[in-house]
């Protein structure tokens, strides 16, 4: 007891006064004394009143711990629509760059956890590809920006609000003078609206669009062949002669989506005399479109516009075809420089355009592709040649381009114009509304020094990523599944974003943001886009109109832009465009092309592990970017795979690595966009470093897609890489190209013998390579089936190889429905991905100018499977419905299974990676689908909890009919995904299903059958369709 | 046989026991080795085995926690070192029962010397094999599901399969072979006892000797139960590798699915089983002073037992690729281009170089007789059989379909629990060297002269004594 100074002490007694031992013991003693004890069986009232109390103390020793408040509520009112367990699906879209595709949404008690394309929209027609598949990672991304930043500081979104709301207030006595908007495209009305209410209150700023994968090219030459800007729709579906000028009409431009699904319909080939379009393609990179064509020409980029040029020449020469009088005149100096086959090649294709014409009675059956990274006379030029044979209005559509506000000047002018503006000191107040332009700007530009030169800096963020770094103020963005909006696709259709779930960390959208600047009240996303479309639509008969639209996704009678009339539909040329040829090429001075990653775009997806780990469609690798180079470029500068390397160009270098691709042109590289992205917190797989190499920094305003005089040489080392096809590097050279594993044929082999594909082993007694393909003697069983399979439904699957291009969009779709795992770059190297869906990628013929296969693998459901009676738990066991069906449960994993698959595609669980995940990972996960834990096999189930769900439905079926519908409707996520609907999946017993009718198709083969492993995916042979005309 | 030790000659075989031993000096020395303190040299070597043996500890530890991931497993190669070290164990575990009951069955008398060491070492193999299978599985915690266990999901594992088969195959082997040993060591282990100084010493025996008295009717139930345990044990010789070959026949994984497959693991189990008697017998009948009793007679007898197996399992190898050849089936032909001349070529050479050409050095007699060759020989007999499990299991790194294809290599500690399982073995080894006799001192007395009722050594003896009664 300690005395104070000021008090004097009070005492009761001396003992607590000299606070002696006894007195301490009595007053802790609270019940002092003998109390009366009182006997109860043996135990005193005392002490089971202590068991009492010390049990209470032991349950509730977990609630020592101190906890935050939490409440529960009780499911007392349910949510309108929620059934628990049962998803709902939600009619949304997505823009990617400016390419608009309509999207359902699969939504389990308000999480979105599986993108499907929207089978009512026009554009893309319920098909999608890896990148919508993906996008849905990017939702829960642990690396997101949560919230606000000043600085790199964390603030609260009053301080952002009223900052924002106080900083635009100021802006207003200047007019704007001293600010600029850096956007990036987003063809939205409601965003558009509120640009022109943005630029009207503030007359002095500026507004730039820049999209790094540019179209500028394509903007320049078809305004100046058609006098406004517009993009172009292929109808590939009725196009018979298609030729792509470097352009990878099928996968990643633009539009990739819908160009595949209506190329398909004229690659399915049911009878032998059925007709097939041709596909040419001229490129130097070996594209997925390249990897489908039936002709292609390597050609470096700068050569294409040389084709391009000839082609018309050729047009002109044979089928005297109307063509704008300065095309005409600059064929013979553009066309200059093209090799002896390319010009054959040019004549051949040119006479197939124009032999279509009177072969099949009439005009505009061919188009011709130009890529993006072309230059605009190559778009002029082939704007002029679609025109010329009769293709505008039948093969191709012409639309107004809304994805760019109007008097947009284009990307790189538009970058180019505000870095100058920061550097001239004119831009105090930068406003960049979403993108990445630190990171993504071209390098000669240096804008992450020119935006440092800006006072106030304002960042519309989705990561903590370059540009939010060097911002004065980082917001987040909400994604776009958090949000509403409203886009327009190509054809002018307009979709509401529905988002389907609140912001998760809290973010605005760009529409919001603006909302805020201009001081509007309200300004939530739904209150913007509801109320500018009541405005604009008018109110009467809005609500249900708004119902219908959200529930359809699409509305008919609200179109913001369309073709061109008819009267435009004639090309006037390139007058205005210009452009100097470009330097020749060798092996000293390349031609380096960056290219739009297949999966990570342009790096707007580089923290996306289901993107990261989806392989390259042709060089396989994830989780890095290589330079790649031709086998005789690369014995030219003595390069091989994986050398660490480095890329010159105008005096800037950076370090690659190096990878040899069979099938590029010669002195020429290839680089991908959208790696060596810094993140602070990198992705989940990746705690440091960057995942590949940023080529940004080569890149020039004036050049984006292709530099000119780069130097690669090489270094010391090598850098190790990922990919999941690695037998390339190994193959000793014997034996494998006779395995029938892709059986192929052309259109006049096939007409000769359309079931050419049904033998599958090399005749007896000759061993390879001489032997031929002969039909295997009959298989006997040893024992007879478990169960009849020829009663109640038997699932199978068959894959056209005909259609499927190799885009890898099933892999990340059945990833995304299977909680699939990532496993990330070292899991890799040791062979261990765990991709159900496997996309092997073979080549033939020449190494230097080889043709492609591609043939998805997934799991074969063999009736008599190897993989199980080798597992001595059961553990996979055959369904009565001819499933082989895996018990994760009971899988003590032996890893048998795998060792006897023929197929091997089975995935082991190494390490625990579903635990490994990160947290907020663990909402998109599909809850009927098993998490799988360490030490267990996985594999396709064919979406058995699909199958299932679409039995059920058929349970409740009122009619016969209905109850066939929906069994009809079972749809895997890899068939429905599939942008060509290569995937056919069905009942095989119901004879009139697809399935059925195609499993009787002579084009139809199992792999393997010689094992007697009767498999349930059968796969369409190829077929590919030469120009008889043309050699080789 | 009673003449031979007369036969001046060269006529009847040398003496298999040497050195003018006998029965009391043959014990003496065999249990010397038990009941003296252990040496020096023991007490390093058991430091270092059982270091080794913690270290598998800790790998099997940090596999249980961390999961198979950490060995160099991938999609193609499900199996790697582990299934390679188990059918490498196996078939180690060969030899001991191979000596005990076959050529216990066949009276080769000259296996006394060796048949407790070569058991010995079959349990001790077969538990370093058990070690594999057990902690392979990807759920070690579950990994009991595959004993037909009664229970409530009325789940009982699946017939079908080879693992299974195999399960039970080496579990029998390993259950019969330890009877089949001990049974053997009672009367040994009464020896111990009686001569035993120390209580503990005394009762520990005396538990395990079973009361051995060596009555009469001790000695009739022993042998009977020891041929019938040979009987028994006779026929899972040759089914414990014919089912382990098993798992890779029954599949079909071309390399894997061959019908040859059976007799050429037993006859490569036996060939890696005698080998590693060489390797353990060689330098302990040195270090033990037992060269009386494991004569260079026994070596040699072993070594032509090496010759045999080893050219066996050569034509094996030649068989396999006739009849890839000749089969002319695409796939299998490849996988053994590709076992040959792919990506592990280097691994089939060791092999082929181990298990077929050195063995032919046995041929001379004086390579088959001389220790130090005999030595160096069984150690490349090893390490090829090692190679050669190693190079069947990698066949599954190139099956059928191309895209598939990839390498393996191993990981840290892949290697460092197959050294880890040495260091397990030679634990167990050292230990039985010093608490129990390395050699039947009951049986290989049986192969002495004097075991023979009309043994001449009687009559001389019998004179002796009455001369020595007449004289005192």
């Amino acid at each position: 007891m300690k005395t104070r100074n000021d008090v004097p002490t009070y005492w009761r007694s001396l003992d607590e006064l000299q606070q002696s031992a006894a007195w301490e013991q009595a007053v802790a003693d609270e019940f002092a004394g003998d109390l009366e004890t009182e006997e109860m069986d043996g135990t005193t009232r005392r002490h089971f009143l202590g068991i009492m109390g010390a049990s209470m103390a032991m349950t509730g020793l977990a609630g020592c711990v101190r906890r935050p408040v939490e409440h529960i509520m009780p499911y007392a009112e349910m949510p309108e629509n929620v059934l628990p367990g049962v998803p709902n699906f939600y009619a949304t879209a997505m823009n990617i760059g400016g390419d608009v595709v309509g999207l359902l949404v699969e939504s389990h008690e308000g999480r979105p956890t599986k993108i499907e394309g929207n089978p009512g929209h026009p554009i893309n027609l319920g098909r999608t590809n890896s990148l919508h598949q993906g996008s849905v990672l990017n939702l829960y991304d642990p690396s997101r920006l949560k919230t606000p930043r000043k600085g790199m500081a964390p603030a609260n979104w009053d301080a952002a609000a009223d900052f924002v709301k106080a900083h635009f207030a100021e802006q207003r006595s200047s007019n704007g003078r001293g600010m600029a908007v850096l956007s990036r495209a987003l063809p939205s009305p409601t965003y558009y609206h509120l640009r022109d209410r943005f630029l009207a209150r503030y007359p002095q700023a500026k507004w730039y669009t820049y999209e790094s994968v540019s179209y500028d090219n394509e903007r320049q030459g078809l305004t100046a062949a058609f006098g406004s800007p517009v993009r172009p729709l292929y109808r590939l579906n009725k196009a018979w002669v298609v030729v792509s000028l470097d352009a990878d009409l099928l996968c990643t431009e633009h539009n990739g989506v819908s160009n595949a699904n209506l190329w398909s319909t004229l690659r399915v080939v049911d009878k032998p005399d059925d007709e097939m379009s041709r596909l040419y393609a001229v490129e130097g990179t070996y594209s997925v479109t390249g990897s489908n064509a039936d002709h292609r020409l390597r050609l470096r980029p700068s050569q294409v516009e040389a084709f391009t040029f000839a082609l018309a020449g050729e047009l002109l020469a044979q089928g005297q075809v109307a063509l704008p009088a300065d095309i005409r005149a600059a064929i013979p100096e553009r066309s200059k420089g093209l090799d002896e086959k390319a010009a054959a090649f040019a004549k051949a294709v040119a006479a197939d355009l124009l032999d279509r014409r009177t072969k099949r009675g009439g005009l505009r059956t061919g188009v011709v592709v130009p890529g993006r990274r072309q230059s605009a006379q190559v778009h002029a030029c082939a704007a002029a040649i679609n025109a010329a044979i009769g293709a505008i209005g039948a093969t191709v559509d012409y639309y107004a381009d809304y994805s760019r506000p109007e008097g947009d000047i284009g990307d790189m002018a538009g970058i180019k114009a505000l870095t100058e503006a920061l550097n001239g000191g004119q831009v105090q107040t930068l406003l960049v509304l979403g993108g990445n332009p630190v990171y993504e700007a071209p390098g000669d530009l240096a804008f992450g020094e020119a935006m440092g030169k800006a006072e106030t800096t304002i960042h519309l963020a989705d990561y903590p990523d370059e540009t939010a770094r060097e911002a004065t103020w980082a917001l987040p963005r909400a994604h776009y599944l958090e949000t509403w909006g409203d886009l327009v696709a190509l054809d002018g259709t307009v979709s509401i974003q529905q988002p389907l779930i609140d912001p998760l960390f809290g973010a605005w959208s760009e529409v919001e943001l603006l909302a805020r600047i201009l001081g509007d009240e309200p300004n939530d996303g739904f209150r913007l886009v509801r109320g500018y479309w009541k405005r604009r639509v008018g109110p009467l008969g809005f609500f249900k109109r708004w119902r219908r639209w959200l529930h359809d996704g699409t509305h008919r009678d609200v179109q913001v832009t369309g073709t061109l009339p008819v009267s435009q539909r004639r090309a006037r040329g390139m007058a205005g465009l210009a452009g100097a040829a470009a330097p020749a090429a060798g092996p000293r001075a390349l031609e380096l092309v960056f290219i739009e990653d297949t999966h990570l775009y342009d790096g707007r997806y580089a923290n996306n592990a289901w993107l990261q780990e989806a392989p390259d469609p042709m060089t396989k690798l994830v989780w890095d970017n290589v330079a790649c180079v031709s086998p005789k470029t690369a014995a030219a500068l003595s390069l091989s795979n994986e050398d660490r390397i480095s890329i010159e160009v105008g005096g800037k270098a950076i370090d690659g690595v190096a990878w040899v691709q069979p099938g590029l042109a010669d002195d020429m590289a290839v680089v991908t966009l959208g790696y060596g992205r810094r993140f602070d917190n990198y992705l989940p797989y990746h705690d440091e470093g960057t995942v590949g190499f940023d080529v940004n920094p080569l890149r020039s305003a004036d050049s984006p897609n292709v530099a000119y005089g780069a130097v690669i040489a090489k270094r010391n080392g090598t850098y190790p890489l990922a990919t999941v096809q690695p037998y390339d590097r190994l193959e000793p050279g014997f034996g494998y190209e006779r395995r029938p594993f892709v059986r192929e044929t052309t259109t006049a082999g096939y007409a000769k013998d359309p079931s050419f594909a049904k033998p599958g082993i090399i005749e007896h007694g000759k061993p390879f390579p001489q032997g031929k393909l002969v039909a295997h003697p009959p298989t006997k069983a040893l024992h007879p089936d478990p169960v009849s399979y020829a009663e109640g439904h038997q699932w199978g699957m068959v894959i056209d190889l005909n259609t499927c291009t190799g885009c890898n969009t099933c892999i990340v779709a059945c990833v995304s429905e299977n909680n699939i795992m990532s496993v990330g770059k070292d899991q890799i190297r040791r062979g261990r991905d765990m991709h159900w869906i496997r996309m092997d990628r073979y080549f033939t013929g020449d190494p230097e100018d080889p043709q492609v296969v591609h043939q998805p693998m997934v799991c074969q459901q063999c009736e008599m499977a190897p993989c199980e009676n080798v597992c001595p738990v059961a553990a996979t066991v055959h369904s009565p419905e001819g499933l082989n069906d895996m018990v994760y449960n009971r899988c003590i994993g032996t890893r048998y299974c795998a060792n006897n698959c023929p197929f091997k595609v089975r995935k082991f669980n190494f390490y625990n990676y579903s635990k490994n995940q990160p947290e907020s990972y663990h909402m998109v996960r599909n809850p009927d689908v098993t998490v799988r834990f360490r030490g267990v096999m996985e594999k396709c189930t064919y979406c058995t909890q699909r199958i299932t769900r679409g039995k059920r439905r058929a349970n409740e079926a009122e009619s016969v009919e209905q109850k066939k519908q929906e069994i009809a409707a079972i749809t895997p996520a890899c068939a429905q995904a599939c942008p060509t609907g290569s995937i056919i999946f069905g009942d095989i017993n119901d004879k009139e299903s697809r399935v059925a009718q195609l499993k009787a198709h002579p084009r139809d083969y199992g792999l393997l059958t010689e094992l007697n492993i009767r498999p349930r995916t059968s796969y369409l042979s190829k077929v590919r369709n030469p120009n008889p005309n043309m050699a080789g | 046989m009673s003449a031979h030790t007369k036969s001046p000659d060269g006529v009847f075989p040398p003496p298999l026991v040497q050195g003018g031993h006998d029965f009391g000096s043959v014990t003496d020395t065999i249990c010397k080795i038990v009941e003296e303190p252990p040496t020096a040299g023991w007490f390093a070597a058991f430091a270092v085995a059982s270091s080794v043996l913690a270290m598998l500890g800790g790998c099997i530890a940090w596999l249980i926690w961390e999961g198979t991931g950490i060995w160099g497993l991938n999609n193609p190669v499900g199996w790697g070192w582990a299934i390679v070290n188990f059918v490498f164990w196996v078939g180690i575990g060969h030899a001991g029962t191979l000596i005990s009951a076959i050529l216990f069955l066949f009276r080769q008398r000259w296996r006394t010397a060796i048949n407790r060491f070569a058991e010995a070492m079959t349990i001790f193999a077969v538990i370093c094999a058990l070690v594999f299978p057990g902690i392979h599985v990807g759920r070690i915690w579950a990994a009991y599901w595959m004993a037909p266990l009664p229970n409530q999901m009325a789940m009982w594992p699946n017939f079908r399969s080879p693992l299974l088969w195999d399960v039970f195959a080496v579990s029998t082997y390993f259950t019969v072979s330890l009877l089949f040993w001990y049974v053997g060591l009672v009367p040994d282990l009464a020896t111990l006892r009686d001569r035993a100084k120390g209580k503990i010493r005394y009762y520990a025996y005396g538990l395990f000797a079973l009361g051995w008295r060596g009555a009469n009717r001790h000695w009739q139930n022993y042998e009977r139960a020891y041929l019938l345990l040979a009987g028994l044990a006779t026929p899972l010789v040759l089914s414990v590798h014919t089912i382990v070959s098993f798992d890779f026949a029954v599949s079909v994984i071309p390399g894997w699915h061959t019908t040859i497959f059976p007799p050429y693991f037993v006859a490569g189990a036996i060939f890696s089983g005698f080998a590693m008697v060489q390797t353990l017998a060689v330098p302990s009948r040195k270090i033990f002073g037992l060269e009386d009793f494991i004569t260079v007679r026994h070596v040699e007898n072993m070594n032509k037992v090496i010759l045999v197996t080893g050219t066996m399992v050569g034509y094996a190898y030649a068989m396999e690729f006739f009849i890839a050849w000749y089969s002319a089936a695409p796939y299998e032909s490849f996988a053994f281009i590709n076992r040959m001349f792919g990506p592990f070529g280097w691994a089939y050479f060791i092999m082929v170089s181990c298990n077929v050409i050195t063995p032919q050095l046995f041929w001379s007699k004086r390579i088959r007789t001389s220790m130090t060759w005999t030595f160096i020989l069984s150690i490349f007999v090893n390490i090829g059989m090692w190679f050669e499990r190693f190079v069947i299991t990698m066949s599954l790194h190139r099956d059928f379909v191309p895209s598939s294809w990839d390498y393996y290599s191993p990981t840290v500690f892949d290697i460092l629990t197959f050294v880890g399982s040495f260091g397990l073995f030679f634990t167990l080894f050292l230990l039985f060297l010093k608490f129990l006799p390395a050699v039947a001192i009951a049986e290989i007395k049986g192969v002495m002269p004097e075991a023979d009722p009309h043994w001449d050594g009687y009559h001389d003896a019998h004179v002796a004594k009455a001369e020595e009664a007449s004289h005192g």
